[in-house]
């Protein structure tokens, strides 16, 4: 997506201090943000998540000088509003449901196969970049389906000594940090390719 | 959370892209400044993941699912993450997780002791300081073999992805035996294969015979003798046409062989994201 405002650093910093005046919580904050309206606009069906949140925080980041004064509430909803209008402008000017289905998608170009090797050596890493203990968990976890999976499940909870839902969220948070590894590879790896 | 409108079965609609546009932005705020919204939906999503997997979502989600979950590449990425580790939890044999629950935390009550207990007490407890002592000096050994034990195995695993390279088809076969294994069958009556030690060769070279092998981008085989606990991994092996058709090349260095019945369990993963169902062989070592 067209980037309409050069981001400078001052401006990236006001931004920062408006989301906390903790330089190192700011950024914290600016990342769990920026993650949150990428999945939002994900959800909405954005191929180019990433880069109309770019888009949102040169947005926000041009104003923040004003807003510091003038919005009073959770900067985050600022953000989120911001983030709105631009996903109203995309659907505007694209059609967004292309149904998988009825697509007759061509073979596999030599990039999307170097894309897709690259993402199973993320996968890999990450997986090894985890504890052994979660590492093994999580693969125990997908070793069934169907209803042999919830009685595994179930049987996992009991061996840890947790409810069902406790094993369930800690899960989540394996799968999660999993996810947000292999894509911070995949970034990294289409970042190099692009130089 | 403060959010009671948000139940598992509303966040499905919301990721399934059935809500109005006044609902939507609920769930999307809600998901910004609530932490237990954010998990809620967060977990709701990955069962969703799991539900089109496992096949189970009913016509219209699932059409849904494909029309307007899938249009973004972050979901499609989510999707083959799903895929691939469900092929890798299932080629991987069961680990026991003997996770032992913590024991409740007791303490004794406080008790009088007069001078005829403590004849009793002295010896017992010079026992016990004698077992601890014991103990310890068992578990430093135990840790030791485990570090060698765990040495050996890192050395043994590099040693098969050496010789296991595609770059190492190139190198002259010398002294090694060759196999070519068809994957087992509940139908079939053909014994395994079975190699006799000792032996002059090397390197044996299993043929793992599988039709869909080419098909598929990258492959592993996880190799493991019959009752041990020790697994071997290998990771994209070539494939090559042979006689019997299609088959990835395993080589296996003698040296780490011993009587027994061995296991490889071999699947694949293609570039979309499709899994194969692990394909098993099995070969027998026997001899001296």
């Amino acid at each position: 997506m067209a980037r309409t405002f050069e981001l400078s650093q001052q401006h990236f910093d006001e931004m920062l201090a408006w989301l906390d005046p903790d330089r190192e919580r700011a950024g914290m904050k600016y990342e769990e943000l920026r993650l949150s309206l990428i999945r939002i606009l994900s959800w909405n069906g954005c191929v180019d998540a990433e880069g109309m949140i770019d888009e949102t925080v040169d947005r926000v980041a041009s104003k923040v000088r004003d807003l510091k004064d003038t919005f009073k509430g959770d900067p985050r909803l600022y953000f989120y509003g911001v983030a709105n209008n631009l996903v109203k402008e995309y659907k505007r000017t694209i059609d967004l449901y292309v149904p998988i289905e009825d697509v007759d998608l061509p073979a596999a170009s030599s990039s999307e196969a170097e894309e897709a090797e690259a993402e199973q050596h993320c996968l890999q890493t990450c997986l090894q970049a985890l504890s052994c203990e979660n590492r093994e968990l999580i693969l125990d976890y997908y070793r069934k389906d169907k209803h042999d999976k919830i009685v595994h499940h179930k049987e996992m909870a009991q061996l840890l000594g947790v409810p069902l839902g406790a094993l369930r969220v800690r899960m989540h948070r394996i799968r999660t940090s999993l996810e947000d590894c292999v894509n911070r590879c995949c970034e990294q790896f289409a970042s190099k390719k692009m130089k | 959370m403060s959010e009671a409108f948000l139940t598992k079965d509303v966040i499905k609609e919301f990721l399934l892209g059935n809500l109005d546009q006044e609902e939507r932005q609920r769930i999307e705020k809600a998901f910004l400044t609530d932490s237990e919204a954010q998990d809620l939906i967060l977990m709701t999503e990955d069962e969703l993941v799991e539900e089109y997997l496992d096949d189970s979502l009913d016509p219209d989600e699932r059409s849904r699912f494909l029309k307007h979950y899938l249009c973004a590449p972050r979901q499609q990425r989510k999707l083959r993450i799903t895929k691939s580790l469900r092929v890798q939890a299932r080629a991987t044999p069961q680990l026991v997780s003997q996770t032992p629950t913590t024991p409740p935390k007791t303490s004794l009550p406080p008790s009088r002791v007069d001078w005829r207990s403590r004849l009793i007490l002295l010896p017992l407890a010079a026992g016990i300081i004698v077992a601890v002592i014991a103990g310890a000096v068992w578990l430093i050994q135990t840790r030791r073999s485990n570090t060698q034990i765990a040495k050996d195995h890192s050395a043994i695993e590099q040693e098969l992805a050496e010789l296991n390279t595609p770059s190492s088809s190139s190198l002259a076969p010398v002294q090694f035996l060759s196999y070519a294994l068809p994957p087992v069958s509940v139908r079939s009556l053909q014994p395994p294969a079975e190699l006799v030690l000792p032996t002059q060769a090397q390197v044996i070279e299993l043929w793992l015979i599988w039709n869909d092998a080419e098909k598929f981008k990258n492959n592993q085989a996880i190799l493991k003798k019959t009752g041990a606990s020790e697994q071997f991994t290998i990771h994209n092996l070539p494939v090559e046409n042979k006689p019997q058709g299609k088959a990835a090349r395993l080589r296996i260095p003698v040296h780490m062989l011993t009587r027994g019945v061995y296991q490889i369990a071999f699947g694949g993963v293609s570039s979309d994201g499709a899994a194969s169902q692990p394909v098993e062989y099995t070969f027998v070592v026997s001899g001296q």
